[in-house]
């Protein structure tokens, strides 16, 4: 490798380095403003009203069917190889675990990062290029305020109810399967459930969707706020907005499986569940 | 959205101020109401203002010519403080935009109406609520009385009963009406206007002129015009200004314009590229 290039590779990781530090730099500001506009002036029901529709009613569908799919294939996946080593009975734990504690939460997260996060920033993208922001500026309301903290909170208040929404479904999907479809006992589909699933698992499923529902949020409507001019840049700013706010969830998930093991371990001194 | 009572008289600023959007004195007459000094603005380090020095004055209406990528939309956003320089300074109504708290610059803006390029009319609302969107948000009218003052814009610029309409249902030129009955429902001092014609049909761009020249006419206000439809500028300016690469190359009464012997300029008015290819091959501008 010649000098010439040696220094032409240090100046191309210092430019990207120095647009990484720009860009979270940019990105925090962007969140900030957010939060000192959520905390410190009532987010009016008007403004918030049709978000909430738009991302809680509007994505029913879709929560409903990735709920019912993931509860189906994972019995699909787990029946008969228990059934096999004669542990069926415990199927619906198995299946109900997955669900509620990891598959329901992340895979609704990224069923409502491609919905809302996408809408979100296409949206907010094409207010920005068609100059809509300019224009609430010029009638004195501040787009943040006006645009993005309703969408933050709909999304906020909303994703760990769709959570929730999943993951029943998701057992109800699971129970389709190994009652109706594969003969298994009803009773002890719920009976292991409800023995081995504890709140616990319940509670941190739901409190890691609430961070998946800020962050797609913010992530979405950051790339919309910032898209650049043009048809390509707000298709720019959509793709990026849920490929950014998918690897946000599997790092949140990843970060709070190791921060609520540690959590629990302290407070009860065991690890969490037998399972 | 379901249809309110009318009431038979809305109340005017004059008589009710107390309920209106939040209004400035205007500065003395023979003081600037808007002043740019010095002003410079690149993006991505390529230059688009070189040092604009410029002043608007009471119930003038200014042109600002210039090619498209000039600079001139980006003029116009400084003005309101939508955009900040990168040196020199804004002044508005005798305050300095950079020294303005959010609150103060939002007071501030409410004293501009700005009709944007493609009417930038929220597309999720109706027309009454683009039209009232400043005293939805600012005033403590009644909604009767918003949808009162609506009506009266909408009269203003040709549009009756349209209330209810969305603004894709509405064409180029009714977009541009509503854009401007939003512009003055707050009954600014100032009008920006960001390309009104383009994209029209030559009569209705003339409506659009003939709209321009009477908001003048019976609100008195001060207008300040981007465009680079000359017939446009020639009906409607009292002043014209012409940007070419971010510097101001004329400044004067539309006659003086017209007779300018700058080979710039001249390309501009009469749309012939070879006016400036020429000065420029037999070395620059006469």
């Amino acid at each position: 490798m010649t000098h010439r290039h040696r220094v032409a590779m240090i100046e191309h990781v210092g430019m990207t380095a120095r647009g990484v530090l720009g860009e979270l730099g940019r990105f925090t500001l962007f969140s900030s403003r957010v939060f000192a506009w959520m905390f410190t002036h009532l987010t009016r029901w008007r403004l918030l009203a049709p978000q909430l529709h738009e991302v809680g009613v509007r994505s029913l569908p879709v929560v409903s069917l990735t709920g019912v799919f993931v509860g189906m294939v994972l019995a699909v996946q787990i029946f008969h190889q228990l059934y096999n080593l004669g542990a069926a009975s415990v199927a619906g734990v198995l299946i109900n675990i997955s669900v509620v504690k990891e598959l329901g939460p992340v895979l609704a997260g990224v069923m409502l990062s491609g919905r809302v996060g996408g809408a979100l920033a296409a949206e907010l993208g094409t207010m920005k290029v068609t100059e809509q922001m300019d224009a609430l500026t010029s009638l004195g309301a501040d787009p943040i305020r006006y645009l993005v903290v309703p969408r933050f909170l709909a999304c906020l208040l909303l994703i760990p109810f769709l959570t929730i929404y999943c993951d029943f479904l998701g057992v109800i999907g699971g129970y389709i399967m190994v009652v109706k479809v594969y003969g298994g006992s009803a009773h002890d589909y719920w009976y292991y459930s409800a023995l081995v699933i504890e709140n616990w698992d319940i509670v941190v499923g739901v409190l890691k969707s609430v961070f998946f529902g800020g962050a797609i949020a913010l992530i979405s409507c950051y790339k919309g706020f910032y898209s650049r001019p043009g048809a390509e840049g707000v298709g720019r700013a959509t793709t990026e907005a849920f490929v950014l706010s998918f690897i946000m969830i599997l790092a949140i998930d990843l970060l709070m499986a190791i921060f609520f093991k540690a959590f629990y371990a302290l407070v009860w001194g065991t690890p969490p569940g037998v399972l | 959205m379901a249809q309110r009572p009318q009431t038979s008289a809305t109340p005017t600023r004059a008589e009710r101020p107390e309920l209106f959007p939040r209004r400035l004195a205007a500065p003395a007459r023979d003081r600037p109401i808007v002043r740019l000094e010095g002003v410079h603005k690149a993006f991505d380090g390529q230059p688009v203002l070189r040092g604009i020095d410029l002043e608007f004055r009471h119930g003038e209406t200014t042109v600002i010519l210039g090619r498209s990528g000039c600079g001139k939309s980006v003029l116009l956003k400084h003005i309101l403080g939508i955009i900040r320089p990168d040196a020199g300074r804004v002044e508005a109504f005798g305050q300095d935009l950079a020294t303005l708290g959010r609150r103060d610059l939002e007071t501030l803006r409410m004293q501009f109406g700005m009709v944007f390029q493609g009417a930038a009319l929220f597309d999720s609302m109706d027309v009454n609520d683009n039209v009232g969107f400043l005293l939805y948000e600012h005033s403590k009218l009644s909604d009767a009385d918003i949808r009162g003052i609506v009506r009266e814009k909408l009269a203003l610029v040709g549009l009756e009963g349209i209330e209810g309409k969305m603004p894709e249902e509405l064409s180029g030129g009714m977009r541009k009406r509503v854009a401007l009955a939003r512009a003055i429902a707050g009954d600014p001092h100032v009008i920006l206007y960001d390309e009104p014609t383009t994209g029209l049909d030559p009569v209705t761009a003339d409506t659009i002129n003939e709209l321009i020249l009477r908001m003048q006419k019976q609100l008195g206000v001060t207008s300040i015009v981007v465009t680079h439809d000359m017939a446009s500028a020639r009906k409607i300016a009292d002043r014209m200004v012409m940007v070419h690469q971010g510097r101001i190359i004329i400044d004067d009464r539309p006659e003086g314009v017209m007779a300018s012997t700058d080979s710039r300029v001249r390309s501009f008015i009469y749309g012939d590229a070879s006016l400036e290819s020429d000065a420029s091959s037999s070395g620059g501008s006469s």
